[in-house]
């Protein structure tokens, strides 16, 4: 087990956060393969528009500030004979889906183990684990599209309503307000399915291969200290947003139209800021499920255990004598472990 | 002092003048002395009663119609607009079956789009009672269920001369909001509400039936209507206000007058509120009218400041607003209310959140629909038969007026990274269905509603700027200027309007223009076929430092079927450029040159004029390659396909 993943009494969010930074190769890892996937059709695309623009005076009014109009010509003279080019988008964005299947369970996989992030051991345990996260994911589709999809019509006739009522700002609150109630839910059904993913891998690491063990255990995971650790994953994705907000922001109003280079560089600082969010919250997933009871053998191992803090039958007879790096943690450390979470 | 007998003498003056002007003095117009400025064929007398809970109206009209035709006429066609918004009508179907314009039409007919209008009786004066004489007509598509114009035969015809004196009441039932009509919440629009007698033109009857796409054609006269509402209603209508009276019921009935116009049209909602300015146009001061909802307070100022703009432009350039008022609504958000003209009266539209550095919403709504004042309102075409002729005509004016106020560049979308201009969104609507259909078609036998909509709007500015590069812009202004002068009040056709065109220019070789541009649906498309350099003595081995002499060639390829003018520029490695003009009719043309200079570029169409050229891209060769456009858009897609990939991951 990741020795990290021992700091029972550290918060999640800051646990999340560190096993990132101890394995910030996963971000590495996963960027590039972000970037793969836009740097194929962006080729592409660079292909089938440089016959078109490179050598045209027209091209001036897309290179300057951007003239929609001169775009919207383009894309009828593309979208005729290039179709291809948005097959291609489809096709790459689907891979990059597919290929997340690797990255995540990779992903867990490093922060539960705290083995090397080098790229052969996401890419094996990712394999190892491909079919597993699959199976988890149809049992997250099976319960989030019909959740998601009754919200959505709910919604949409809480809608019509309110438009015969509200109108203007006071309908674009509403609006907005149901819709923040949607994603928080979205939020909630992702949050529950990260813990259940890191579960998989925990049970993995046991040898236990049974995807559907790991749905319940992390709903129950999921309501311990529910509201603080769901704030905080909602925390980690607003600061991924607001990140890649900004850059977004200031590539329209701050990056001179014809620096390309520079508008690329502040582009995928806005694309890191989401993928630094998510392995963030997959980081926090998996703090989640090893601060749980069910990985008591793995967790109090790594702790001195203070008798006056009640039953602590649960130190295995083969407790290894030689310390772990946390061995050397202060007293008070121990001290402030929470009893109930060492009851079951 | 004056004498006794003088006293009496100046009174009798100062009497009868008064008298006279009285007699002169118009109520809606700053027309002259008060003459009228059109000539008046009907006079409507309308007294209707709003039900604002049902959406409903019930009314009596009296129509008086002056038999000016210069022959009998023993029947007499009627618009029943509002029976178009029922699923067995040409709108409904044609909407449904192409997609309309105004409106949208799914598999189902929506119950609450219904509306309807019903005249329960009718009579006239001398004929007496005329009710079981209505029949309904369907003179465009046969479709006897269409019930959108309605006939009447007569026992015995009107003299030439003589007038008519019709008395009508009739029940309107408002849709719910439907091409530009019906009601919102608690808005209600009262357009088209009313039944309207058809133009006799050109020999016969003009009453089309209300199709998909096309909109209105009626002839001018006066409006006396007293509207009675709910007293918390505020009520915007054509011409002026003249009247209000407070009834026991918890009503007000407010009373219209509006002359020397065509149509009659009206806005009620509680929520209104009232913002007024004065235009002072070169006939004299006009009462700016705007009604704007509460939840849009923060537009007030934009709408009237557009409005007024646009006013200043018009009268400027093509002549003077001769109304008293000029009332701008509001719609509700969320209807098909939005931009929509009537005389003296245009719905705009916005919404609460809409910047300033969209033009395109707001701004371009409001100069579209008061241009209509102009191509519509006066200039009164018809609009059944040459919608390109007032929607035409005014997205070309739309384009130079938005120009004029907003920049060139940006009288669309001003944002600081990304900008549109109004008239190059008119051609990028044309090239979205650049070639079914001419500009002359009726409006209602267009292939498609967007066919329509390209051709009508888009294609004709694009035409018409075309044709200003050109005859000149002045030129073309002092054209528009003189079709306006000597038409309003009128309806003109298409040939009244090109043959100002060639008159004022003075040009009689538009015509191949006009053929293949208006009546025709040719592209037109010029390209640089090559533009290259070569020593000479190309047979000869030269240095990196071989400084000529060069053989430059550059060839011209024509890809469309449009004939057309070519100017093409070359510039060269030392500064100097040329100029060459091809008649454009081969499918190609080689110019060589041989000059101690590389060629740099070649450029046809150097002064940007020829917006019909339906690719920009290829109408010029830059020999240097400059990849910065192409590498921007591509970073672009690179950008969404990584931000879709991640979002769609998300499910992992």
């Amino acid at each position: 087990m990741n020795p990290m993943l021992a700091h029972r009494n550290h918060s999640t969010l800051g646990t999340g956060l560190r096993l990132l930074q101890q394995n910030k190769r996963l971000l590495l890892w996963v960027y590039l393969a972000n970037l793969l996937t836009g740097l194929l059709p962006a080729l592409a695309y660079h292909r089938q528009v440089s016959g078109i623009l490179d050598h045209s005076f027209a091209a001036q009014r897309i290179a300057g500030r951007l003239d929609l109009s001169y775009l919207i010509e383009l894309l009828q003279h593309t979208t005729k004979n290039g179709m291809g080019v948005y097959a291609l988008f489809s096709l790459l964005a689907l891979g990059y889906c597919v290929f997340s299947f690797i990255l995540a369970a990779g992903i867990y996989y490093v922060f539960a183990t705290g083995e090397r992030p080098t790229l052969a051991v996401v890419e094996r345990s990712g394999i190892e684990y491909f079919w597993r996260f699959v199976r988890i994911t149809l049992f997250a589709l099976l319960i989030s599209l019909p959740t998601l999809g009754i919200l959505a019509v709910l919604r949409n006739v809480l809608l019509k309503h309110a438009d015969n009522v509200y109108v203007g700002r006071s309908f674009f609150f509403i609006s907005m307000g149901t819709f923040a109630i949607v994603a928080i839910v979205a939020v909630f059904l992702r949050f529950w399915f990260d813990i259940a993913e890191a579960y998989v891998v925990q049970l993995g690491e046991n040898g236990d291969r049974r995807v559907r063990r790991s749905v319940i255990p992390a709903w129950r995971l999921l309501w311990e200290r529910f509201f603080s650790n769901y704030v905080s994953y909602l925390f980690i994705g607003i600061l991924g947003w607001l990140g890649f907000s900004f850059f977004l922001w200031f590539w329209a109003v701050g990056v001179p139209p014809r620096l390309v280079g520079l508008a690329w560089v502040v582009g995928q600082l806005a694309i890191v800021c989401l993928l630094f969010a998510r392995i963030w919250q997959r980081g926090m997933a998996t703090a989640i499920v090893y601060s749980a009871p069910a990985s008591e053998p793995f967790v109090a191992a790594s702790y001195p255990v203070v008798p006056t803090l009640g039953p602590t039958s649960v130190i295995p007879e083969d407790h290894p004598q030689d310390a772990p790096q946390d061995a050397a943690e202060p007293p008070a450390a121990a001290n402030s472990i929470d009893p109930a979470s060492q009851a079951g | 002092m004056l004498q006794k007998p003088a006293i009496f003498f100046v009174l009798l003056v100062i009497a009868c003048s008064a008298r006279g002007s009285n007699a002169q003095t118009s109520i809606a117009t700053n027309a002259p002395e008060g003459k009228p400025l059109s000539t008046r064929v009907v006079a409507y007398t309308i007294d209707a009663n709003l039900n604002t809970d049902k959406k409903t109206l019930d009314a009596t009209e009296t129509l008086e119609y002056k038999n000016l035709t210069g022959q009998p006429l023993d029947t007499f066609p009627f618009h029943l607009y509002l029976n178009a918004f029922r699923p067995q009508s040409t709108f409904s179907y044609e909407t449904h079956l192409e997609g309309g314009i105004r409106a949208g039409m799914g598999d189902g007919y929506p119950p609450e789009k219904i509306g309807g209008i019903t005249i329960s009786q009718i009579s006239a004066d001398g004929y007496g009672d005329l009710t079981q004489a209505m029949q309904f007509t369907a003179p465009d598509d046969g479709n006897m269920q269409d019930h959108t114009v309605m006939q009447i035969h007569l026992p015995k015809p009107v003299a030439p001369g003589e007038t008519v004196r019709f008395h009508l009441t009739f029940h309107d039932k408002f849709p719910l909001s439907i091409a530009r009509n019906g009601y919102k919440r608690d808005f209600i629009m009262g357009g088209q509400w009313f039944p309207k007698v058809g133009v006799f033109w050109h020999g016969a009857w003009n009453c089309h039936q209300y199709h998909a796409t096309t909109e209105f054609f009626a002839d001018f006269g006066t409006f006396d209507v007293k509207l009675t509402v709910p007293n918390r209603y505020i009520v915007g209508a054509s011409g002026v206000q003249i009247g209000e009276q407070q009834n026991a019921n918890g009503t007000k009935t407010l009373h219209f007058y509006g002359e020397d116009i065509h149509d009659f049209a009206w806005a009620a909602s509680p929520h209104f509120l009232v913002a007024d300015e004065t235009f002072q146009s070169s006939m004299g001061p006009v009462k700016l009218h705007a009604l704007v909802l509460t939840y849009h307070a923060n537009m007030r100022q934009r709408y009237l400041s557009i409005l007024k703009r646009t006013m200043q432009k018009f009268d400027e350039w093509y002549g003077p607003f001769p109304y008293k008022q000029m009332t701008l609504i509001d719609p509700e958000p969320g209807s098909e209310m939005y931009g929509m003209e009537y005389p003296t009266l245009i719905t705009a539209g916005t919404d609460w959140w809409v910047p300033k550095a969209l033009p395109i919403g707001l701004e371009v709504t409001a100069e579209h629909e008061f241009g209509h004042q102009y191509w519509y309102g006066m200039v009164a075409t018809n609009e059944f038969e040459e919608a390109w002729l007032d929607e035409g005509i005014n997205s070309y004016t739309e384009a130079k007026v938005m120009a004029a106020l907003y920049g060139k560049d940006t009288s669309a979308v001003a944002f600081p990274f990304a900008t549109a201009s109004d008239l190059e969104t008119q051609r990028i609507g044309y090239l979205s269905d650049p070639d079914y259909d001419p500009m002359t078609r009726f409006a209602w036998k267009f292939y498609s509603g967007n066919s329509y909509g390209a051709i009508t709007y888009g294609k004709t500015a694009t035409v018409l700027t075309t044709l200003e590069s050109v005859v000149g812009e002045p030129t073309m202004q002092k054209a528009l200027r003189a079709y306006f002068l000597k038409y309003r009040f009128t309806h003109p056709t298409g040939t009244d309007f090109l043959n100002t065109i060639v008159e004022v220019s003075g040009r009689t070789d538009l015509q191949t223009y006009f053929d293949q541009a208006v009546s025709g649906t040719r592209i037109l498309d010029y390209a640089v076929a090559s533009a290259d350099s070569e020593p000479v003595d190309w047979w000869k081995s030269t240095s990196r430092n071989y400084k000529g002499p060069w053989r430059t060639v550059v060839a011209l390829h024509r890809r469309g079927d449009f004939i057309f003018p070519v100017t093409v520029e070359v510039k060269f490695s030392d500064g100097s450029k040329v100029r060459e003009n091809w008649d454009g009719a081969d499918r190609w043309i080689r110019y060589t040159y041989v000059k101690n200079a590389k060629v740099v570029s070649a450029e046809i169409d150097p002064d940007h004029g020829v917006l019909l050229d339906k690719n920009y891209f290829n109408n010029s060769y830059v020999v240097k390659k400059n990849g910065t456009a192409s590498w921007k858009l591509a970073n672009y897609w690179m950008f969404v396909e990584q931000a879709f990939s991640q979002f769609a991951a998300w499910i992992v």
